[in-house]
């Protein structure tokens, strides 16, 4: 990283603070803060900024009173008999009975101290692995940190995680149907490093991870969260997970490739 | 606030499985904006002006620590408030509900590269705010 304009690393230093730095920028900037005193200072005083804005502001709270004006005011608007509020609950009921729609209720507890018991129910935690990797794909994406190598040749990519990773992710090429490969990143998924391979359709990356089933296997499944497409699927001891904006029949069609072709290629090994 | 529940109460049948927070927090958004649009359009308020009030350059990053520490209760908040909006949600929707970049990025609707050099500038900008309101009160 370069250290010409402290004031510029600002953004940097504060992303890092947030936890919102990929794998391999926080490392990046890690070892630059060893040798630059300078950086330290500054982020240093970053920490001290974003935590007395923290501490010192209060969350807002509701003002008193509003539950009351507000349930005033939809009686007032809709009798309690109306076809919509029994449309409404049914919303409200009907992703219950589908858990793995169970993210969808949000509100409530958790928006900040605004106090509404009742009207809506609070949020859960969806499948926190497809969180992280949205997380990372989202972070691969903000730093332009997207490639640690970066090349369209698959023997150049699939060597250079040699020596990185113990295991040898399958790499193959998917340029001739329009999603070239881009390069490889190394990154932390299911808590362990793993292969983050960069694809590209147009002007969109798809984030591929790879790393063997030790532990986690994957349903070959569609999700989405926070406008990113999740599919992830098991295939010869390895777990695929591919991330992206892409529109869902584009995405689709790129894991459909990509399941072919591992297919062919030779399985991939585990390094002794 | 009144607004934006009953919005999002109105809006409800549409939504779908995504996160609940940031769906609200932009509706929330929406109805302030649009609030503040409407404000504005009485008041004739000035636009902010980036050139006129240039970010602080130099900085005494220790001494600045030691200040910011030492704030008397409730000027950060003061300060918070003396912000152009455009920054002020930066810190509200970051700092003090929580959420991720990526999240702030979907309820603001802007990149998220953006979010994060803005957030910076934000923090930036209230550091010097309330720095600036601190020595001022304690001069007067």
């Amino acid at each position: 990283m370069s250290c010409h304009n402290h004031e510029k690393n600002s953004p940097l230093l504060d992303a890092y603070l947030d936890g919102e730095l990929d794998l391999s920028a926080s490392l990046a900037l890690e070892e630059h803060l060893a040798v630059c005193p300078e950086c330290r200072a500054r982020m240093e005083s970053r920490r001290v900024l974003r935590d007395a804005i923290r501490e010192q502001i209060p969350a807002w709270t509701a003002p008193a009173g509003l539950e009351a004006r507000l349930r005033a005011r939809l009686r007032a608007e809709e009798p309690a008999s109306a076809p919509g509020l029994l449309v409404r609950l049914k919303t409200l009921i009907e992703p219950l009975r589908r858990p793995w729609a169970f993210p969808a209720l949000g509100i409530g507890s958790a928006v900040a101290a605004l106090v509404l018991g009742g009207l809506f129910l609070s949020s859960r935690p969806s499948d926190p692995l497809l969180d992280e990797a949205v997380a990372d794909h989202a972070r691969s994406l903000l730093v332009e940190h997207l490639t640690d190598v970066a090349s369209t040749d698959q023997h150049t990519v699939k060597p250079w995680f040699a020596g990185k990773l113990d295991y040898s992710p399958t790499v193959v090429d998917t340029a001739a149907e329009g999603y070239p490969l881009t390069g490889g990143r190394l990154d932390l998924l299911d808590r362990r490093p793993v292969a983050a391979l960069v694809y590209h359709r147009r002007k969109h990356a798809i984030n591929l991870f790879v790393w063997p089933t030790a532990e986690t296997s994957l349903r070959g499944k569609l999700g989405k969260k926070n406008g990113f497409y999740t599919f992830g699927w098991s295939k010869g001891g390895m777990n695929y997970l591919a991330v992206s904006e892409l529109a869902e029949a584009e995405f689709l069609d790129f894991v459909k490739l990509i399941q072919q072709r591992t297919e062919e290629s030779p399985a991939p090994q585990a390094l002794p | 606030m009144q607004e934006a529940f009953l919005r999002a109460y109105q809006a409800f049948p549409r939504f779908r499985c995504t996160d609940g927070k940031a769906w609200f927090l932009t509706i929330v958004r929406h109805v302030c904006f649009s609030l503040l649009r409407k404000r504005r359009r009485h008041d004739a308020e000035e636009p902010f002006d980036e050139e006129l009030h240039p970010p602080d350059a130099s900085h005494d990053t220790e001494a600045e620590a030691r200040e910011l520490k030492a704030l008397r209760s409730g000027l950060l908040r003061r300060a918070l408030e003396t912000l152009p909006p455009e920054f002020r949600e930066m810190i509200v929707l970051r700092d003090l509900e929580g959420l991720g970049y990526k999240e702030v990025a979907s309820v603001t609707g802007l990149p998220l590269g953006t979010v994060m050099s803005r957030l910076s500038r934000a923090r930036d900008r209230l550091r010097d705010a309330a720095l600036a309101l601190s020595r001022k009160e304690n001069l007067a």
